[in-house]
């Protein structure tokens, strides 16, 4: 496990917190791979942004929800903060194109984070 | 020590990694079926033999979502008791109470807490089957306390006729003749909702015991050969009251088959009772006798027609006939005397087989 020591950097916790996840399913680093690779594998974030840019907010709100069940799920903290305000934001009609640019940002960290942890469980 | 069969759950979620940890968190101790959709989730219900001890339901699915999952489990009688418990992700939506209101039983939050899911799930499940048990024994026990009471009632009509032996099987026959004219009236339009359900059946049950109260009347005058003096003949009259007494009294307390008691009690109070109003004990005229009473009117007069009595001889089925007849409109319902007369060759071949020799 040594060498999963760098993710309890307060950093990389901020993103990704592995040992809280872990928690969640009894520890089993297989079952924690295969949850990483569902989530690389299905694009959360397009449909967000698609549903901003077309001012549609019904339908960005639902995959914002969407993306707050996962990232509550898989300890994404950062990522799901920002779904929560996002949320918040869009169901009292706020256009929150700003929050679209911080979702890229944010969407990249956590991605690279995931990366680094897929090499090392 | 052997295999206990693990309890079924269905997880209906559209997104695999919310399935993956509920699957990881619930595998040990439960048998799961996975799905990512409400049309999936509603072919699994329907089509599994085994239908799951519970549901996790995901409320916000592409296509059919859980609320129209829900609503459509509903519809169903054995799967609406399966225990549905939301998952949500919590905020301030109402999504939690909306999917109480529908008819689920609990929900459960992203982030999943793997203790809290395992227990809510535990103890639904739980309550489900106690809840089916404690139906089932109900159940039981109901149709046992019915039969008893059926039986005590059976067995105080069967009193009677050995009192009254010329009666011989009067009791069975006249239950018999009832069953005929019950399903021939049920086919009519104007009867039909009147003798739907198990009323047809309660009817013919009840009629059995028509003449209970003749358990009040003395020998003397309850056997006596010949016609019966006035003074008799008023004493004789007082068995429709003493039976709807007696039903009266064991109805007394009882909340069960109401429905069966009442017919019971109608019947053995007013089947003397006359459509002209000169009947007794009420004096009861045209509709505001009771149905069942009216019906066994009829029955109990042709039956006793056609078999012989202490105080009269036996006649032919015609002649029968010809007197119930002439009793339309005076003693009998016309409309019923219309409907005897439609099967009367089911009434002659009954009598054919079960009269008194």
């Amino acid at each position: 496990m040594s060498e999963m020591d760098w993710t309890k950097a307060e950093e990389v916790r901020e993103y990704v917190d592995v040992e809280d996840a872990l928690k969640r399913i009894r520890g089993n680093t297989k079952i924690f791979k295969a949850l990483l690779t569902s989530f690389q594998k299905n694009d959360y974030m397009t449909p967000i942004l698609n549903g901003l840019e077309a001012g549609d907010l019904d339908a960005a709100a639902k995959s914002v929800h969407t993306l707050k069940g996962v990232s509550a799920n898989l300890s994404f903290m950062k990522l799901n903060a920002l779904m929560l305000s996002m949320e918040e934001d869009l169901k009292n009609g706020i256009h929150c194109d700003d929050k679209a640019q911080e979702l890229k940002l944010v969407m990249e960290k956590t991605m690279d984070y995931i990366n680094q942890l897929m090499e090392c469980i | 020590m052997g295999e206990r069969m693990k309890d079924r759950v269905l997880i209906v979620d559209d997104v695999e990694i919310n399935r993956i940890i509920l699957r990881e968190i619930l595998s040990d101790e439960y048998e799961i079926t996975e799905v990512g959709d409400g049309i999936q989730a509603i072919e699994v219900l329907f089509s599994q033999e085994q239908a799951p001890n519970a549901v996790l339901l995901d409320i916000m699915m592409p296509g059919m979502d859980g609320f129209e999952v829900l609503e459509v489990m509903q519809s169903d009688a054995v799967i609406r008791k399966i225990p549905v418990l939301f998952i949500t992700a919590a905020d301030a939506d109402t999504n939690e109470s909306r999917g109480i209101t529908a008819g689920a039983v609990d929900y459960i939050s992203k982030p999943f807490n793997p203790e809290v899911v395992k227990a809510r799930l535990r103890s639904h499940i739980q309550l489900m089957k106690y809840s089916t048990q404690l139906e089932e024994l109900v159940e039981i026990k109901t149709a046992e306390m019915t039969k008893t009471y059926e039986r005590t009632l059976e067995t105080l009509a069967t009193i009677i006729e050995y009192r009254n032996l010329e009666s011989g099987t009067h009791t069975r026959r006249t239950s018999e003749l009832v069953k005929i004219l019950v399903n021939h009236m049920i086919q009519k339009p104007k009867y039909k909702e009147l003798l739907e359900g198990g009323t047809c059946n309660l009817i013919s049950k009840a009629v059995a015991l028509h003449d209970i109260g003749k358990i009040g009347i003395r020998d003397s005058v309850l056997l006596k050969p010949g016609r019966l003096n006035e003074e008799e003949f008023e004493e004789i009259k007082q068995h429709s009251r003493i039976g709807g007494d007696i039903i009266e009294t064991i109805a007394k307390g009882l909340t069960d088959d109401a429905a069966y008691l009442k017919i019971c009690y109608e019947i053995c109070r007013s089947h003397h009772e006359r459509w002209d109003g000169r009947g007794y004990p009420d004096g009861l005229k045209g509709g505001e006798i009771p149905l069942p009473a009216r019906m066994t009117s009829i029955v109990d007069v042709y039956d006793a027609l056609v078999n012989i009595r202490c105080y009269k001889p036996q006649l032919s089925h015609e002649d029968a006939i010809q007197i119930i007849v002439e009793g339309g409109g005076t003693q009998f319902d016309p409309d019923l005397v219309d409907c005897f007369l439609e099967v009367d060759q089911q009434f002659k071949a009954l009598e054919e087989e079960l009269g008194d020799d």
